[in-house]
């Protein structure tokens, strides 16, 4: 269309609407990794545990939610539990999905952050009468988290960029006030140039710090 | 890099604060607009491209063996058929309400046949053709939820397809209810059905239909409308040529008895007069 | 008024579901094969010793790395026409695969050809090769080793990703249970099915990048 007028005045009025929608996301974000963190965790134990109970079905989970895309379980999650009478308010299912697909890439993350660790330590954990709870609060946790750190960030950009996908299922987000604002402008082009200008600013800006205060408290022993 | 990826996070959203005093990025020169000349551009590709919806019986949605069926189809191919256009017709079903003025815009179809409402805010952005057919806007509810009007839904979570004409009234006529937006009028449906929403103001013939088929029986409609809408066709500005051919084919579509027989069709009675003197 | 009832999932349904299946994988094909050969050029610049190169490619891969693939797509396919590039809906949706995919793929393009040591590049000057030279028989060759475990991971997402694609209309398989709950209601055994075929198709994917890893590994 020749002679479209570029007006962005509109959007930027509009801009503590998106605002709003950005805190929402990084709501459920933040909310999502902390509990992704919590349930990653146990599933590296149960994956990295003797017993065939509990890493055969941990990993049957990994592999499952990884291999089908986050839409379809959100889909899944908030409509087809419902059908089988199993109802979730919306903000609640988009961050369960969120959760649920998150914690199967944690396990790996964490899982791989501990098998990280050289064996020796677990035995010399072993031999000084430590129990297994404090030998993964004093020696495995606090090496492994500098093995797991940097996925760990990359996984919380992963969460707040996708966590636009709550949108589909009418959480407030800022891809949602996006299509709001649309709506009422009508101006497709300037609104979402800016919502993406809103996301990337706010991935680097949170990547940004994260990597320094990794560097900070994640000095490499020599 | 990522540490510099502060600096340009920073120096982004500097750019971005800035600009709202610039008053360049407001008001940019105005270019002559471009005329439109759908009319000719379908006859030469020889092809109609018509955007429906195909998920909101009767009017555009599936049949059991997946074929996009409904009113607006109907008319559509009426529109590409012999005695009219003599095109081919290529149906696009348009996922939400939304979509029906993008798509338009973005020329992805020629024409939208979709229940489309005629709104002035949405005129603003689309050209509206003279109306086809008359409907309503109703609502649908959980029967425990006993809604008799507008003032009842103040106290109710309220389920909408955003940027349906029955968000806007409902803004309007009940500005304390939850809302609960949606993208499609089905998935808004899901949630009354699911306990999510007390009710769903959506077209009437719409609500009719599915308190009907309700499989657990526990919704009502209200019976008697909140509204009138005519629906329209759905053309870009600056069309002329192409509103006034689509304009004249309503007005065929109406005298020559077509759209009484369609309509009779889908909905099993006579159609309300759009006009008094068609 | 007409009953449109449909309560169970038929034989039509079926069909569909495997139209959709179809039509995912075109649209991944077309989108990671397009976006690779971006990629090549990206990578390329993003390893090269010149400013001018490394930091546009660096800019571009970081701008689409950090934004959401739903923004990327609903720019590509509605804000793009209005500066009068008409994208019909498949194309839209390779288009934005293409792109976001190119980004990554450059990553793992610039660390294939990084992977390869300076004692090749010097050995290889050595004996007299060109810059054109080296790059065909000694880095490409090796680098390539390196990146194709992480090319199929990045394939596998590109699957479950393109399930975004199925908000502008395009009928891949996602689409398909869209259309299918819909018209059935029936969205717990829709969405089980979908995501039973998603898996039918990653799965063996995840299993294969495993195994040419670790067959590469041994190749040394």
């Amino acid at each position: 269309m020749h002679g479209y007028v570029f007006q962005f005045r509109p959007v930027f009025l509009e801009l503590p609407l998106l605002l709003s929608g950005a805190l929402v996301t990084l709501h459920i974000s933040i909310l999502t990794l902390f509990f992704s963190f919590i349930v990653g965790t146990i599933g590296a134990l149960c994956r990295l545990s003797r017993f065939q109970w509990l890493s055969g079905p941990a990993r049957w989970y990994v592999e499952f939610i990884r291999n089908t895309p986050l839409l379809v379980q959100l889909f899944f999650i908030y409509f087809g539990l419902s059908q089988i009478n199993i109802e979730v308010p919306n903000y609640l299912a988009g961050l369960i999905g969120l959760v649920v697909n998150n914690s199967a890439y944690l396990t790996e993350i964490v899982r791989a952050g501990i098998e990280a660790i050289h064996k020796g330590q677990f035995e010399a954990g072993h031999s000084l009468g430590l129990s297994f709870l404090q030998l993964m609060r004093y020696v495995v946790f606090p090496q492994a988290f500098r093995v797991i750190y940097p996925p760990l960030c990359n996984q919380f950009i992963g969460i707040i960029l996708w966590s636009s996908l709550v949108s589909t299922i009418a959480v407030e987000d800022l891809a949602l006030r996006g299509k709001e604002l649309v709506t009422e402008t009508f101006r497709s082009f300037e609104v979402y140039t800016v919502v993406t200008l809103v996301y990337v600013v706010m991935t680097l800006i949170i990547s940004g710090i994260l990597k320094l205060v990794g560097r900070r408290f994640f000095r490499r022993p020599a | 890099m990522r540490t510099r990826g502060v600096w340009l996070g920073v120096l982004a959203l500097g750019a971005l604060v800035g600009s709202l005093f610039f008053p360049v990025l407001g008001h940019a020169a105005e270019a002559g607009p471009q005329m439109q000349d759908t009319l000719n551009t379908v006859v030469k590709r020889g092809e109609l491209i018509v955007g429906t919806f195909d998920f909101f019986p009767p009017w555009g949605f599936r049949d059991a063996q997946n074929n996009l069926v409904g009113l607006d189809v109907d008319i559509a191919k009426e529109m590409a058929g012999d005695d009219v256009l003599k095109v081919k017709l290529t149906l696009v079903p348009v996922p939400t309400t939304q979509d029906r003025i993008n798509f338009l815009l973005s020329g992805k179809i020629d024409v939208a046949i979709s229940n489309f409402t005629a709104t002035l805010p949405r005129s603003k952005a689309i050209t509206f053709s003279n109306p086809y057919v008359i409907d309503g806007i109703g609502a649908i509810y959980r029967k425990d939820a006993k809604i008799k009007s507008w003032a009842d839904l103040n106290t109710k979570k309220v389920a909408v397809t955003t940027g349906s004409t029955g968000e806007i009234l409902l803004k309007e006529q009940a500005p304390k209810a939850t809302i609960l937006r949606f993208d499609q009028a089905s998935t808004a449906l899901l949630a009354v059905q699911q306990g999510k929403a007390d009710a769903q103001i959506e077209d009437f013939t719409y609500t009719v239909y599915h308190a009907g088929r309700d499989p657990k029986k526990g919704l009502d409609f209200l019976k008697q409308p909140l509204a009138f809408q005519p629906y329209s066709f759905g053309v870009r500005k600056f069309d002329q040529e192409w509103l006034n051919y689509v304009n004249f084919f309503i007005y065929r579509l109406q005298q020559s008895g077509k759209m009484k027989e369609l309509y009779k069709k889908w909905f099993n009675a006579e159609p309300a007069r759009v006009s008094p003197t068609w | 008024m007409p009953q449109y009832v449909q309560d169970s999932l038929n034989l039509y349904d079926a069909v569909l579901f495997l139209q959709g299946l179809g039509n995912t994988v075109i649209l991944c094909l077309l989108g990671l094969g397009l976006g690779t050969l971006i990629a090549l050029f990206v990578g390329l610049a993003r390893a090269s010793h010149f400013r001018w190169f490394s930091w546009p490619a660096g800019l571009y891969i970081e701008v689409i790395r950090d934004s959401p693939l739903l923004m990327q797509l609903y720019l590509v396919f509605f804000a793009l026409p209005l500066l009068d590039l008409q994208v019909p809906i498949l194309v839209a949706g390779v288009a934005t695969l293409m792109v976001n995919s190119s980004a990554f793929m450059a990553e793992i393009v610039r660390g294939g050809i990084q992977s390869v040591g300076r004692d090749q590049w010097e050995a290889a000057r050595g004996l007299g090769m060109g810059y054109a030279q080296v790059m065909r028989w000694v880095v490409i060759p090796q680098a390539f080793r390196v990146m194709v475990p992480p090319g199929v991971g990045l394939l596998i997402g590109l699957i479950k990703d393109s399930s975004v694609i199925s908000v502008i209309s395009y009928m891949e398989l996602t689409r398909v249970g869209q259309i299918l709950t819909e018209k059935t209601f029936l969205s717990f055994q829709v969405f089980g099915i979908v995501a039973a075929l998603y898996f039918v198709l990653c799965y063996p994917l995840s299993r294969l990048a495993l195994y040419v890893e670790r067959r590469l590994k041994v190749g040394g």
